[in-house]
């Protein structure tokens, strides 16, 4: 069976890739789905293709269940956007994406946990692609934080009886 | 005179319309081995009004839709099973009644939300007796109003949250009743959004992955004589106003982000009469103002209540509290709510005048809740000696615990 030595060498490489992987420290944490909360609505975080996350220079990450909540978050505490980065999920791909370098679309069709249909892409052409299938608008990380949460009247003005 | 005979004939003469329309409407039968063997052939060739009868067996039909008004009726154990492919069953039709048959294996996707039983912009709809199984959604309402969702049993054995959606989603629908269903193995077991006017009485929500019950921007709605045990995160509902949530049983959600109930922005709501026993945190408030929270009953919960600091003009009298690790837990100073009259099992005070209430005022929250609250890993010095001493300190010289937060009549019998 395996031996000591093996053991040693398994822990020390197993080590160096802790270490490795807690030295990027502005790099997604990983998401325990159906266990992590929302850290701006509370709702336990469900889908891959919606979940958000800010990692702070320290590491530390603050989880959110959705495009929406991310932007309410940031728009509330307004923290220095250089020590930290927020990470948003490729929607076709869900591989994580820099929300500086992500494509946003409000689709009209999608529905994304606090309703607003807000999903990232990674690419321009990803974006666009998606649109040509789904209706549904490119819009401007400034647009998006521009949202309020939609208040109640507004939406039930939207019922089309 | 001459005005009331034509008031009689016009009534006769809609009545023997009315009467006539009734007695022409058909019933289609539909088996297995008939002449007539799909439901969607049925559908085809029945008129406005009628009924089709489906009688014991499986058919494998998918996107069955009934487009015009119509009573679908089971036999037996009928059952439609849509093969895991798309839709099963779409209402888009006034008027329709589906009673006692069973749809089962919706597909699954993420981005169409597949449903068992999809409603869409119809009104005067009745689903009854319905039995849902391992579907993605369930019973899926869209734009859709006047409906009754009565004694169906919906249930999903998804074992993962992405493949799994809701049993009962309602989704922009007003004057929906919801009374005496089962729901289980689902994502939420009831979820609903952008709602209002909607009852939801008498319901069993148990085992689902995420929540029990969840709604959001859903006014003037009620729920009461519901069961919502077990699920994986509780109940959570957000963003709403002038809720009722009477006689409800919340209980039995453990995690560390399971409650029995969350409220985040609820505002001018009832809570009354509720049972939250047996969960990770019984009752948890966070931006949520002017609720009235009274004769519910808080047992054996590790949290009863969390009150969070922005939560302001609530209101909790008349409420048993027995047996809970931690009575209130906040996280702040300050208080902006009211607590009298309620019984606490923690409360060690007398009662010399004899007037019910104990004379002088209890303090809910413990110094070591507030401990707990900023550092969650102190929990493990929960029963040492140390920490009962500073509690009892505390009591005396309140320093760190909010000392406006108190009920200043306390109970010294429980509130029958």
């Amino acid at each position: 069976m395996f031996n000591q030595q093996f053991k040693n060498k398994f822990f020390i490489a197993l080590a160096a890739v802790l270490i490795a992987v807690s030295a990027c420290s502005n790099k997604p944490h990983e998401i325990h789905f159906g266990s992590d909360e929302c850290a701006h609505c509370k709702m336990v975080i469900m889908d891959e293709e919606f979940a958000t996350q800010i990692v702070k220079k320290t590491g530390k990450a603050f989880k959110f269940d959705s495009i929406e909540c991310l932007a309410a978050y940031t728009k509330e505490q307004q923290p220095k956007a250089t020590d930290q980065t927020l990470w948003v999920p490729d929607f076709a791909t869900v591989e994580w994406v820099n929300a500086n370098d992500a494509f946003f679309v409000k689709s009209e069709v999608i529905k994304s946990p606090m309703g607003m249909g807000l999903l990232a892409f990674k690419s321009n052409e990803a974006a666009n692609n998606h649109i040509n299938q789904y209706p549904g608008k490119i819009i401007s990380w400034n647009e998006l934080t521009g949202f309020e949460m939609k208040s109640h009247s507004e939406t039930m003005n939207m019922m089309k009886h | 005179m001459f005005k009331k005979i034509l008031i009689i004939t016009l009534s006769t003469l809609a009545s023997i319309l009315v009467f006539s329309g009734v007695l022409s409407a058909q019933n289609w039968v539909v088996s297995p081995k008939g002449n007539l063997n799909s439901v969607t052939e049925a559908i085809a060739k029945a008129s406005s009004g009628d009924t089709i009868t489906i009688t014991e067996g499986v058919y494998f039909e998918t996107g069955v839709v009934v487009d015009k008004p119509l009573t679908i009726i089971g036999e037996g154990k009928a059952i439609i099973d849509g093969q895991e492919d798309g839709f099963v069953v779409i209402v888009r039709s006034d008027s329709v009644t589906l009673k006692n048959f069973e749809i089962h294996n919706s597909g699954t996707s993420f981005i169409d939300d597949y449903a068992g039983l999809l409603v869409e912009k119809s009104q005067n709809v009745v689903l009854d007796g319905l039995t849902l199984a391992d579907n993605f959604f369930g019973i899926y309402l869209s734009q859709s109003a006047n409906v009754l969702i009565q004694n169906n049993t919906i249930t999903a054995s998804g074992l993962k949250e992405t493949s799994s959606g809701n049993g009962v989603h309602l989704w922009y629908s007003k004057n929906v009743h919801v009374q005496n269903n089962t729901v289980t193995g689902h994502r939420d077991g009831f979820y609903f959004e952008f709602v209002e006017e909607v009852e939801v009485v008498n319901n069993l929500s148990h085992n689902n992955l995420r929540y029990g019950l969840h709604f959001m921007f859903s006014n003037n709605c009620s729920y009461s004589h519901n069961e919502i045990s077990n699920n994986g995160a509780g109940v959570a509902v957000m963003y709403t106003s002038k809720v009722k949530i009477r006689n409800n049983n919340f209980k039995d959600n453990w995690g560390s982000a399971a409650y029995g109930l969350l409220l985040k922005e609820i505002n001018e709501s009832e809570i009354v009469d509720n049972n939250f026993s047996n969960n990770s945190v019984g009752l948890y408030m966070e931006s949520s103002n002017r609720n009235n929270i009274f004769d519910n009953t808080f047992i054996q919960n590790g949290w009863a209540i969390k009150l969070m600091a922005n939560s302001m003009d609530n209101v909790f009298t008349d409420n048993n509290f027995f047996a809970n690790t931690f009575e209130v837990t906040t996280n702040s100073k300050q208080n902006f709510n009211l607590f009298e009259a309620n019984y606490w099992s923690h409360y060690e005070g007398y009662d010399l005048d004899k007037d019910g209430f104990g004379d002088v005022p209890h303090r809910p929250v413990r110094l070591f809740s507030v401990v707990v609250q900023k550092h969650p890993q102190a929990l493990i010095l929960l029963r040492s000696t140390l920490i009962d001493l500073l509690d009892a300190t505390e009591k005396f010289l309140p320093v760190i615990t909010p000392d406006k937060l108190i009920d200043a009549k306390p109970r010294m019998r429980e509130k029958l």
